[in-house]
């Protein structure tokens, strides 16, 4: 198990390391500044799996023991089949995976899937909404986004949903191509719809009556 | 059309009571859209799968788990219109918290709109939006999102006179049946080992 990577649902601890590759996506995308994501708001905001106790070991290396992205992985890891991984924050918008290194690498978490459940009405049906998909440019063609997508469709299959889905720039070529290639269809006859901003808090106010609460 | 005023009807999140209403109009909807044979939703599934308000308890807390929420329109007990029903339930808007991670915000996501066919024209569907709007706000989020077929101009216009804007630039991506089977286990040529 040495040699392969490992994917897992954030705990609490892994805050630091998922902002850290929110803005590396963010710069990405040429978008650094539109970051305001802070470590706190992440934390306010996700849904995380139980913390793991980590016991520091008393002999040497404390210096690598509290690097932002090096925190070591719990113990016992294995992905979502195992109770270990569910994420218990019933409270938090999101879910993230976090992809690994193998251990002989030193374990860093180098990619990650953030998502959130949404639903089919038709079907009754959940389904899983991938928001971001990332994995550091050092180590692409690796196939961790791909192991990542893979660990999101058995987790749709797992919560007896129905479908996964993200979105993609239309003039992003080559993601098309991956995405293709996996079996995604395009959904071309759909255009998404977005009020945000003034154009959201105009149009809450127009309304007389209060939504009951 | 003159809008109807707001105080003759009655905006609420959805009880358990309400699922015969949602199932009725999840039919209702999908007939609309040539697409009835297309339900699979039973009032048991939408039982175990939508997220209800308590009853009776006089506040709106929601203390099931499930994946999406319902807001239902009803009439007022003397509705203003002849023929109208008193309490009916005339519309719905099914929704589900989405995320922006640049903000770290929660949102809402539209997912299904529907005023019943009597009840068109008096600007229900724009109070079920409006209430979504607030909806993000109370939960301080960022967005309110949802979809539309790209041909359905009336619809479209509609929805810019909201203040929406189209996200053009964006195709969304979908993976089901056989085809999220074949990744979850494994089975396409992108997964085995070389990509």
């Amino acid at each position: 198990m040495s040699d392969r990577p490992k994917i897992h649902f954030a705990t609490r601890e892994d805050v630091p390391a998922i902002l850290g590759l929110i803005k590396e996506l963010a710069a990405y995308e040429n978008a650094a500044d539109s970051v305001q994501a802070t470590e706190a708001s992440l934390s306010l905001t996700l849904s995380f799996a139980p913390s793991k106790h980590r016991h520091s070991h008393s002999h040497g290396s404390s210096s690598d023991t509290n690097h932002a992205h090096n925190t070591k992985p719990p113990p016992d890891a294995p992905f979502s089949s195992s109770p270990h991984g569910q994420p218990t924050q019933a409270s938090g918008y999101a879910k993230t995976l976090l992809l690994r290194l193998p251990e002989d690498e030193g374990a860093d978490v180098v990619g990650m899937a953030l998502y959130f459940h949404n639903y089919s009405t038709w079907r009754a049906k959940p389904g899983i909404y991938l928001e971001d998909l990332f994995v550091q440019p050092k180590y692409r063609k690796r196939g961790y986004g791909t192991l990542l997508i893979q660990e999101l469709a058995k987790e749709v299959l797992r919560i007896d949903g129905g479908r996964l889905e993200w979105s993609c720039l239309k003039w992003n070529e080559p993601s098309l191509a991956f995405y293709r290639k996996l079996g995604a269809e395009e959904m071309t006859e759909w255009v998404g719809l977005r009020v945000d901003g003034d154009a959201l808090k105009k149009l809450a106010e127009g309304k007389v009556e209060a939504v009951n609460s | 059309m003159a809008e109807e005023a707001a105080s003759q009807v009655g905006i609420s999140y959805a009880t358990a009571d309400d699922i015969p209403h949602i199932l009725a109009m999840i039919r209702e909807l999908a007939s609309y859209e040539k697409c009835e044979h297309k339900v699979e939703a039973t009032e048991a599934s939408l039982k175990a799968t939508l997220t209800f308000a308590q009853t009776s308890s006089g506040h709106t807390q929601h203390t099931n788990p499930g994946y999406a929420k319902t807001l239902i329109l009803r009439l007022a007990s003397t509705p203003q219109h002849l023929n109208d029903e008193p309490n009916a339930v005339a519309g719905m808007a099914m929704f589900f918290n989405n995320y922006s991670t640049w903000r770290s915000k929660p949102g809402v996501y539209l997912e299904d709109l529907y005023v019943r066919e009597s009840y068109r024209g008096r600007g229900y569907g724009k109070m079920l939006i409006q209430a979504l709007a607030q909806e993000v706000l109370r939960i301080e989020g960022g967005r309110l999102e949802w979809s539309c077929l790209r041909w359905n101009e009336s619809s479209l216009a509609f929805y810019d006179g909201l203040g929406a804007k189209q996200m053009l630039d964006w195709v969304g991506l979908r993976l089901e049946g056989r085809a999220l089977e074949d990744v979850a286990g494994g089975r396409k040529k992108a997964l085995n080992g070389d990509a």
